[in-house]
């Protein structure tokens, strides 16, 4: 659906982590968060909200 | 499987239906038999306009024979589920049955669906200005409409007049838009599927195909009273029938090329943007939609904030997330929509992608949709 939309694929990430795998999981936010800040705001995201 | 030639015994009812009175008169004589409760039919008021109604009256059924191609209403909805109904079906009408079976919304052991071959319907304003401008007919002087071989027959007092339907599509009248490209004209997931394609020239009769045991049913109990006459199709009929099937099929999809294509090389997101951006968030899509079950609290209802005001709001990202693998493409919302949003071509373009992808057909038996299976996992 994110690519029919046009949007870009990278905005949604699956990944199953165990809740004994924190450091996994930090590094994975870390990781979604960097790309995410390169992406910019979603398309979808109204004028001049923030 | 069994294919016959049928016909009303009764003279009025075969001169009255399209083919041979098949469909009004078994519907009759299973309501006679009290082999159900009632029958899901469309009451003319005219050429133009008719209204579902649900009735026990046979008389009321007989008085609703014949094609109808103005109206492009879906029946799911009107379906009673304490009642033991028959009703005719186009395609749409009995995948949208099966859709809600699926959902336990409608016992399907309850419901006869009486299949009609279906090569698309018009909506009622553009099928008046079509008469007025290219045949040069008053819309209101035609009595009689049907569509025989790719041509719209349209009957007058004083006589006929045929058109091709290539023909009224070129010059941009004609079907709705998701009826030029659905694909599926024959009714092969109801019990029984109906229609005039491949009955030998000359003959009044209807071409009977009947799938499942309620059909045999169904068949067998307008038979054994009297109210049908049959014979088995020869080959050449069956022939015929699938002929015309395939043709239709093939322009259906060359009809979906074209109309997809237009989308190539443009900016989808801008162009989904601005389609919705009409949008009042009536919700009369949700309300007509014949495979959405999921009644007021729908999670695209309660997700949806208009405070948000997301460029396209959650209620129809919500929507087509969740169409995506069951949207049958009958068209509804996108006649129901008051600000004119293509909206049945968007869910198909969503839906195909993963419909495609899958396999998957909604509505044509009661398989479960592939997000409640493993076949997602495997894909």
């Amino acid at each position: 659906m994110i690519e029919e939309l046009g949007l870009e694929p990278e905005r949604l990430r699956l990944e199953w982590i165990s809740a004994s795998e924190g450091s996994i999981f930090a590094e994975m936010i870390r990781d979604v968060t960097e790309k995410i800040k390169v992406l910019g705001p979603s398309p979808l995201k109204p004028e001049g909200v923030k | 499987m069994a294919c016959y030639i049928a016909w009303a015994t009764d003279d009025e009812i075969r001169k009255k239906g399209t083919s041979g009175g098949f469909v009004t008169a078994a519907l009759v004589s299973a309501l006679e038999n009290d082999l159900i409760d009632a029958a899901l039919v469309v009451k003319r008021i005219d050429v133009y306009e008719g209204i579902p109604i649900l009735t026990s009256d046979p008389e009321e059924v007989k008085s609703c024979a014949g094609s109808f191609h103005a109206v492009p209403v879906n029946l799911t909805k009107y379906v009673d589920p304490d009642l033991r109904i028959g009703m005719p079906a186009k395609p749409c009408d009995a995948r949208g049955v099966i859709e809600q079976a699926k959902r336990l919304q409608i016992d399907l052991d309850k419901v006869f669906l009486i299949g009609l071959n279906c090569s698309g319907t018009m909506l009622p304003l553009a099928m008046r200005n079509m008469i007025e401008v290219l045949c040069q007919l008053d819309p209101d002087s035609v009595i009689k409409e049907e569509i025989i071989a790719e041509k719209l027959i349209l009957k007058t007092k004083n006589g006929e007049k045929a058109i091709k339907i290539d023909e009224i599509e070129e010059k941009g009248y004609g079907r709705r838009q998701s009826c030029r490209y659905c694909n599926i004209n024959i009714p092969f997931m109801a019990d029984l599927a109906c229609g005039n394609w491949g009955v030998p020239k000359g003959k009044k009769g209807t071409f009977v195909e009947i799938f499942t045991e309620k059909g045999e049913t169904f068949f067998r109990n307008a038979v054994d009273s009297g109210a049908i006459a049959f014979e088995e199709a020869e080959e050449k009929s069956i022939f015929t029938r699938k002929r015309i099937d395939e043709a239709m099929k093939k322009l259906a999809e060359e009809n979906w090329k074209k109309l997809s294509n237009s989308l190539d090389g443009i900016d989808r997101l801008s162009y989904y943007i601005k389609s919705f951006e009409n949008c009042i968030g009536c919700r009369s899509c949700k309300i007509v939609c014949p495979v959405c079950a999921c009644g007021e609290d729908a999670k695209c209802v309660s997700m949806d904030y208009e405070t948000d005001s997301y460029r396209i709001s959650m209620f129809n990202l919500v929507r087509l997330l969740h169409l995506m693998d069951s949207c049958i493409g009958c068209g509804q919302c996108e006649d129901v929509c008051p600000v004119d949003i293509p909206l049945t071509f968007i869910h198909r373009r969503f839906a195909k992608r993963i419909q495609d992808i899958l396999d998957y057909v909604p509505g044509v038996n009661l398989e479960k949709p592939p997000f409640y299976e493993t076949k997602l996992m495997e894909w």
